[in-house]
């Protein structure tokens, strides 16, 4: 009974050691080589969570042409787009570039790394869990978990394995980022048949007719929206220009200008833009309008337009993740994109320290505890040793006839302590592993995560010595009692 | 080899006792004979060294173990005197055996092993019992395992603490038999105490307290 309480009093202080070590392991391990993630607004805690280490839902999109004209700053090294949107099996697809594969030291088992669209490469730990293969073709399902709507248009295609790193890597299925647009152009114009057509086309468009395409594109495509079309464009060139300029302005030319066009949209560009213009004209006409109209129009047409058109029309991406050249930019850069861009800046190390010192009070409850418990342990020890000792207290007496000393008697019982406590302790660092591999069990399949079962940490040591001090402690007054026994008083009785 | 000398022992002012000087010889046997009160259990206590004389001296083999440190008394205890109480008491977790080898062990006895073992256990026809717990045999076998246990390091003194009262006649005797017979064996002086008057006149050597 008392052995069982001290197992499990260790059991929980060693389960608790294990977590804090995994997690803190795991959460450090998945940041190595990522200064600083950019994102949409929101919570930083939240951008770190879902786009190191993918466990929360993003913060929202940001433009991708931001993101790169971001990536070109003198104090950046280097930066790793990521895309989500869709998952498989609950496991999320992760659009990103090979870069992303260096962070975590991934390297193929088999296959090959992505090349084209809609090829994947999977994780370490999904080969067996979804029974994936090189060749294998599944249908990705839109959303971050679950499988509600399956995009039934675009089958993924698996062309490579990773080995296991142990970090988030292994829980991901990785493909180019244009793959997640792909299939979701295809999911949200599914009924546009001419999808494909319009993509290659926009492509020459946007190759071809860089200059004209900010005047001239529309009419090319649309006498007949000539009117809406010069009223949205002008909005666009003119009142909103600043506001798509920064987030958007390739947008509605490109993509959606696209779309508009061909499927007729023009009405709710039209009423949108006429809201906008209602809107947003008063603003920046007043205040950010000319500026951002001279120095911003220009400068987007002369460098991230074309820039644009030839990586990836306007297109949007989950998140960014930044390593700076020098520490210089962890002074500034986080500042200057929270403060005069749409996205947010956060930097992990200091999310994760933030979240570690939310668990901190948690843990350290928890651990108050098992303490509580192993000393509870303690006692039971005490009194069972104790009683137990009473009851023997004969065969004591019998051991001094036999020529027991007194010294032997008390270093017996002072072992009888020790070796109790080492059962437990034992028992309860067995009971821990058992527990890991559990937790683990659940927590992998509720939160895609691995905890590393790690043996013989440092702490565990510290928890035997304890282990062993206490039960010394409990077994030294009984063995005191076994000192004093009284032999000739016990025998005669 | 055994000698007492004016040996006194009180508990208090009003309860003391003296007791009457002994002379034992190697291999003789002695009955000490008493009723109840007459402090039977404080002499053995203070023949075996469990308690100190108030005065007086006893030597065995030519040791005063009154004038011996405790655990010096308790290492020539386990060495030289073999005890045999009236109920047999065994540690319960171990088996006979065992208990046994325990008896070895405290005695830090020269002579260990499980061939001495075996031998005094089939002296005492209990060869087959060997790994049986003390507490599943009958008490005429548990008595004699107690003087398998006494005999073992082959002592210089075995005594015997009202080793036949709990006893019918019939196992009465074979216990002081067996008492005897192992008591030569070893070479022993056995000292018997006891109330039990069946006894009286199997033993030459007598003293009444």
């Amino acid at each position: 009974m008392s052995l069982l309480l001290f197992a499990m009093g260790v059991g929980i202080i060693s389960l608790l050691l294990i977590m804090r070590e995994s997690l803190d392991e795991n959460f450090r391990k998945n940041i190595r080589g990522i200064d600083m993630v950019v994102g949409a607004k929101g919570s930083p805690l939240q951008l770190i969570l879902s786009s190191v280490y993918h466990i929360d839902n993003p913060t929202g999109n940001i433009s991708l042409a931001e993101a790169n004209k971001l990536k070109k700053h003198p104090l950046i090294e280097q930066g790793i787009p990521l895309a989500y949107g869709d998952n498989y099996k609950g496991y999320k697809i992760l659009g990103t570039s090979h870069e992303y594969l260096d962070l975590y030291e991934g390297k193929l088992l088999e296959g090959e790394l992505w090349e084209h669209e809609l090829e994947v490469v999977v994780g370490g730990s999904l080969k067996e869990i979804l029974g994936l293969n090189i060749g294998d073709e599944f249908y990705s399902s839109h959303g971050l978990v679950g499988d509600i709507n399956t995009h039934e248009e675009h089958a993924f295609k698996v062309v490579g394995v990773l080995e296991k790193t142990g970090t988030v890597l292994d829980q991901l299925l990785l493909t180019g980022i244009e793959s997640l647009w792909k299939v979701h152009e295809g999911h949200d114009h599914a009924h546009d048949g001419e999808h494909e057509e319009e993509e290659g086309h926009k492509h020459e468009e946007g190759e071809e007719h860089d200059h004209e395409h900010e005047e001239g594109h529309k009419h090319e495509e649309g006498e007949e929206h000539d009117h809406d079309h010069e009223e949205g464009h002008k909005h666009e060139e003119g009142e909103e220009h600043d506001h798509d300029h920064e987030e958007g302005h390739k947008h509605e030319e490109g993509e959606e200008h696209d779309h508009d066009h061909e499927e007729g949209h023009k009405h709710e560009e039209g009423e949108e833009h006429d809201h906008d213009h209602e809107e947003g004209h008063k603003h920046e006409e007043g205040e950010e309008h000319d500026h951002d109209h001279e120095e911003g129009h220009k400068h987007e047409e002369g460098e991230e337009h074309d820039h644009d058109h030839g990586e990836g029309e306007e297109k949007e991406i989950t998140a960014m993740l930044i390593k700076f050249r020098s520490p210089m930019g962890m002074m500034q850069l986080p500042r200057m994109i929270n403060k005069d861009t749409p996205m947010q800046a956060a930097l992990p190390a200091l999310e994760v320290n933030r979240l570690f010192d939310l668990f901190a009070v948690g843990i350290q409850l928890i651990r108050g505890i098992a303490i509580a418990i192993m000393i509870i342990s303690g006692i039971s020890i005490f009194i069972s040793l104790y009683n137990n000792l009473l009851d023997r207290k004969y065969e004591l007496a019998l051991m001094r006839s036999l020529g027991a000393s007194r010294r032997e008697l008390f270093i017996m019982v002072v072992l009888e302590g020790l070796i109790i406590s080492i059962i437990g302790y034992i028992l309860g660092i067995f009971m821990s592993r058992l527990g890991i591999r559990i937790l683990d069990s659940i927590i992998q399949t509720n939160y895609r995560y691995d905890l590393d079962v790690l043996s013989g940490m440092q702490e565990e040591g510290y928890l035997l010595i304890a282990s062993l001090i206490l039960g010394v402690l409990a077994a030294f007054l009984p063995a005191l009692n076994a000192w004093r026994t009284d032999i000739a008083e016990t025998l005669s009785s | 080899m055994l000698e007492t000398r004016a040996l006194t022992f009180s508990y208090s002012s009003k309860q003391s006792f003296s007791f009457p000087d002994l002379h034992v010889k190697q291999g003789e046997s002695l009955l000490v004979l008493g009723e109840s009160g007459k402090g039977k259990t404080t002499f053995l206590n203070l023949l075996a060294g469990f308690i100190r004389p108030s005065g007086g001296k006893i030597e065995i083999d030519d040791y005063d173990i009154t004038q011996m440190p405790d655990a010096t008394l308790d290492q020539f205890r386990g060495k030289f005197i073999g005890m045999v109480f009236q109920t047999a008491h065994f540690v319960k977790a171990l088996n006979v055996e065992e208990n046994l080898k325990m008896a070895q062990l405290f005695a830090r006895s020269d002579q260990k092993g499980s061939g001495i073992i075996q031998d005094t256990l089939s002296r005492l026809n209990l060869e087959s019992k060997l790994k049986d717990y003390p507490h599943r045999l009958s008490i005429g076998e548990q008595q004699r395992v107690a003087i398998a246990r006494a005999v073992i390091n082959q002592p210089k003194l075995i005594l015997a603490d009202e080793p036949t009262s709990a006893l019918d006649d019939y196992n009465c005797q074979g216990v002081l038999d067996l008492l005897r017979e192992q008591a030569e064996i070893a070479g022993a002086s056995l000292i018997i105490v006891t109330h039990d008057n069946r006894l009286k006149d199997k033993i030459e050597n007598r003293v009444e307290l």
